[in-house]
């Protein structure tokens, strides 16, 4: 039933976070200086859920979202939570029969970017926990819109995620 | 088209029951993570632990490789490098010296005290496998843990200063959050005035001096050791020189190399409580009542 070109793209989309994980823990200091570098992953599940939400099943952004989670020290389960929350959220307002603009994409994926890093705060601040410090999670939210549609770019051109066309077929007979 | 719907009949509902169950997860994994933190933190240290060393073989060359074409970028100074380091060389000769002096006579005067150090400040030598890789923690995983005795909050110094503390303890792996981390508070002592004051990381370079008193007494290169105040730190440790910032607040500028970590000491300090519990309120101890006693109730 699983055709072998979607299990390409998810097995392609586990081996690039977990790049994105291994590059992060390598004992080489903070890679942009002191400047909170953007965060990709965030990107790149994105990126691939507003086009094929097929290549992105839930355990595959539960299972990779949570052990980044645990290896880069954040709040064990919360960031899951929110990219749950937010993929999911992107994965119903996808209309497959309608073609995507770059600026509309970024319209669409702007707020829930921003509602993504205020309600990591928001939590954080209600359950009485340290959230990080402000100008620079400003930063890092500025860097991670800046490096979306590079990632973007890239998904769509090197690995040739893009939406179906007309016509085609969901190739795992989902919701298309 | 008529498969589709046909799947979806039954695929739908099923699929938002997963959802729902593993948001249900995640939201008590989240709580758990802010109420029993001990446990939590022991089931990532346990993920960390099962994770690491495995990708070890894989991270170890990547870091030589960029390590190496770090240092080949230093090879484009390589002239203005060798003489700074002759003219430092010859401090260093003045200063060795001195030093050698010194030694000497505090050896006379340990002697003559008496003195025996304490056997308990050995140390376990560990390789920093990873960093934190989180743009707001700073933290590194060394490559020894339970198994080779280490323990929750003992202390991590490079050969010069203090690094960081040990918190969170796999059975090959020991997370260490360095003093910059902005969690990190540790106290610490300003020679030579003896001010006491608290090292306050904040992600940045060079850690904050907090709750500092009359800073007229501290200048720029004083000494920074630790207290040893609350017993989580032996003291006399070096952390770092007083520096003030372009904002005019009190930095430490490290001894210790915390960008750019490859070996560790862990000082095996004396037993620190285990963590287990979130802490109850500590209360502080009634002193004994002066002054006269109170009469005697005369109704009995």
């Amino acid at each position: 039933m699983a055709p072998y070109a979607v299990w390409k793209q998810r097995t392609l989309l586990v081996g690039l976070l977990s790049l994105i994980i291994f590059t992060s823990l390598l004992p080489l200091g903070p890679m942009f200086g002191s400047i909170p570098g953007p965060d990709l992953s965030m990107c790149l599940l994105f990126a691939f859920v507003l086009r094929r939400p097929d290549y992105v099943p839930l355990g595959l952004v539960l299972v990779m979202v949570f052990v980044a989670d645990a290896l880069l020290m954040r709040p064990l389960g919360l960031w899951t939570l929110i990219m749950l929350v937010a993929t999911e959220f992107l994965r119903r307002s996808v209309v497959q029969t309608e073609a995507l603009t770059p600026a509309e994409e970024f319209g669409q994926i702007l707020p829930v970017m921003l509602a993504c890093f205020i309600a990591e705060r928001l939590i954080l601040l209600a359950l009485l926990a340290e959230p990080p410090v402000f100008f620079s999670q400003v930063v890092h939210v500025g860097m991670t819109l800046v490096f979306y549609p590079i990632i973007v770019l890239f998904t769509h051109s090197v690995l040739g995620v893009r939406r179906l066309q007309p016509g085609e077929v969901d190739t795992l007979g989902g919701r298309a | 088209m008529a498969r589709n719907s046909d799947t979806e009949f039954y695929q739908r509902p099923v699929r938002r029951l997963i959802l729902g169950l593993m948001v249900f997860v995640l939201v008590a994994i989240v709580l758990l993570w802010r109420i029993d933190n001990p446990r939590a933190e022991r089931i990532r240290s346990m993920l960390v632990d099962a994770v690491v060393p495995n990708v070890e073989w894989a991270m170890v060359p990547v870091t030589k490789l960029s390590r190496l074409v770090q240092d080949f970028e230093g090879y484009t100074r390589v002239y203005e490098q060798n003489q700074d380091l002759r003219r430092e060389l010859q401090q260093m000769k003045a200063w060795r010296e001195a030093a050698l002096q010194l030694e000497q006579e505090n050896a006379r005067l340990l002697d003559l005290n008496k003195v025996r150090l304490s056997p308990e400040l050995t140390f376990v030598t560990g390789v920093v496998l990873t960093d934190s890789g989180s743009p707001f923690r700073r933290s590194v995983l060394l490559n020894i843990g339970a198994n080779d005795g280490i323990r929750d909050g003992w202390a991590a110094v490079d050969g010069l200063g203090v690094v960081g503390r040990i918190a969170g303890v796999g059975d090959n792996t020991a997370r260490v959050i360095l003093v910059t981390d902005p969690v990190s508070r540790i106290p610490v002592t300003i020679q030579p005035s003896g001010k006491q004051a608290i090292l306050t990381g904040d992600t940045t370079a060079a850690p904050l001096i907090e709750f500092l008193e009359r800073t007229t007494e501290v200048r720029p290169g004083d000494r920074v050791v630790t207290s040893g105040d609350g017993g989580v730190f032996p003291a006399d440790l070096l952390v770092g020189q007083m520096a003030q910032g372009p904002d005019q607040r009190w930095r430490v500028q490290l001894s210790a190399d915390a960008e750019r970590l490859e070996f560790l000491r862990v000082l095996r300090a004396r037993p620190v409580p285990a963590l287990d519990t979130m802490g109850g309120l500590i209360a502080p101890v009634r002193p004994p009542v002066q002054g006269p006693q109170l009469p005697p109730d005369p109704e009995g």
